[in-house]
């Protein structure tokens, strides 16, 4: 597959903004296994920033509270353009175990995640194995990619 | 001094392409030693076979990647920030850092180097460059700028004296303050890095803490300040302070060789010899540089000035006593 340059460049140095959105923390410790030493993936040129204006992918975990619901939106748009969000993990999906039951949503969840801000990839799991977050960050590339 | 002919401006136009490329190499080996002594791969020199088609051959660009698409990325202002100086900054620190570059000589080759006062010239533009960090972090509004700003101006006071005192020992050793003089001195003696080990000790720290590797990166410290200067900056602004400190490097390292290493000069061997040694020698220092930067966790900024203060001057004013008393007891040598 031949690339140009900007899309090159665009695909092999991704850097990561992990926004964590409420949720019981270990999705967040799954994460962070991507970056140890088993499954690093600075390899690839992936980087974490810790901040979202150096940021090209939002790796959101976590339910989304309503108390977080505006300030993710707003750390969503600190984003320069291209940029693509992940949604990691049940609980930024669904609502995971703090919504078990739909008919009786629970009263402090102002998520999932996908209804604040426009989601590229969902990464299934609770939490979800690194394997399948760095399958999550791969296909986010090949959206990336195109942006 | 003669007029500049055609060669000595194509030269001095070619030498910072030639020491961006440097910076390049020298960033990825931070990175990927870095993570070696992690026990982590770093950016794959060789991508395994299977994955060629996706992820590319080689990653020994990284770093070029990484300004590539930063510069194809839109830059966001802050609604607060001065936005002039916001964007002009970074401006600012390229332009001193590649008239720096013209200056700096890549194995003993540099015809601006020749210029009777050119050490004195780099070293005035590299300060540029932390002037223009503080500009920008100071008009970004941030408070992470903000204190990034001042945390960059307290550190640069510190690391300033004893870069600025142990370049002027070896100008004294050499009797000289032409870069091109330095080196010409060493080539046919001792390398002044065993003449005067005092103010390489004193010049290496200096430059640790010129590029904020990690005892010392006090402004930039991540988790704690986010990103200090650099903060607001993203997108195509991003890039140029990125392309700046690959530029930084390369300026550092390279002055460092001409004036401790002689340029990469070996005695008795041909000027086209150095070109190699100078790349071997640049490895050396970018690796002893990169395992301090792993090896050590960071400094507080008091911590930073104190120890500063303590140890590097201190080296420095020896190294510089040093030169002085070498003058004097062996007159002939010089």
């Amino acid at each position: 597959m031949r690339l140009g340059l900007k899309e090159k460049a665009r695909a092999y140095s991704p850097w990561i903004f992990h926004a964590h959105a409420g949720g019981c923390n270990n999705c967040d410790i799954e994460l962070a296994a991507c970056f140890a030493p088993r499954f690093d993936l600075e390899r690839m040129g992936i980087q974490l920033r810790n901040n979202p204006r150096h940021a090209d992918i939002f790796l959101v975990t976590g339910p989304a509270p309503k108390q977080i619901a505006p300030i993710l939106r707003r750390v969503y748009d600190q984003l320069p353009n291209p940029k693509v969000a992940i949604a990691c993990g049940s609980c930024a999906i669904t609502g995971g175990v703090y919504n078990r039951d739909d008919k009786k949503p629970n009263y402090a969840i102002g998520g999932p995640v996908e209804k604040l801000i426009p989601i590229d990839v969902l990464v299934p799991g609770c939490p979800p194995r690194p394997e399948s977050i760095i399958q999550g960050i791969m296909l986010a590339l090949e959206k990336l990619r195109h942006r | 001094m003669e007029l500049p002919s055609t060669i000595s401006i194509a030269s001095s136009l070619f030498l910072p392409i030639v020491s961006f490329f440097l910076g390049i190499i020298y960033g990825y080996e931070i990175r990927k030693v870095s993570a070696r002594l992690q026990s982590r791969r770093g950016p794959w020199l060789l991508v395994p076979k299977s994955l060629r088609g996706t992820l590319g051959v080689t990653r020994l660009f990284q770093p070029l990647y990484d300004i590539i698409k930063l510069l194809c990325k839109e830059s966001l202002l802050p609604s607060t920030s001065t936005k002039g100086l916001f964007r002009s900054s970074p401006y600012i620190a390229l332009i001193c850092v590649i008239v720096a570059a013209a200056f700096t000589p890549v194995a003993t080759y540099s015809h601006l180097a020749s210029f009777e006062l050119s050490l004195v010239v780099i070293l005035y533009l590299l300060l540029g460059v932390p002037f223009a960090f503080i500009l920008g972090g100071a008009a970004s509004a941030s408070p992470w700028g903000v204190i990034g700003s001042q945390r960059e101006a307290e550190l640069m006071l510190a690391y300033e004296t004893p870069l600025v005192i142990a370049a002027f020992s070896i100008a004294t050793m050499a009797d000289s303050l032409s870069v091109q003089k330095i080196i010409d001195v060493q080539a046919t003696r001792l390398p002044f890095l065993l003449l005067n080990p005092l103010a390489a000790v004193a010049f290496l720290v200096a430059i640790i803490g010129k590029l904020h590797l990690k005892p010392f990166d006090v402004p930039e410290a991540e988790v704690e300040i986010v990103a200090g200067p650099v903060t607001e900056y993203g997108g195509r602004l991003l890039a140029i302070i990125e392309i700046v400190k690959t530029f930084l490097i390369a300026i550092c390292v390279g002055l460092f060789i001409a004036l401790f290493l002689a340029g990469g000069l070996v005695p008795g061997y041909d000027k086209l010899f150095s070109i190699p040694t100078f790349l071997l020698e640049g490895l050396l220092i970018v690796l002893v540089m990169t395992m301090i930067h792993t090896l050590n966790p960071r400094f507080r900024i008091d911590q930073a000035l104190i120890w500063y203060v303590r140890v590097p001057t201190i080296l420095a004013i020896s190294g510089l006593v040093w030169a002085y008393a070498f003058r004097h007891f062996f007159p002939a040598f010089i």
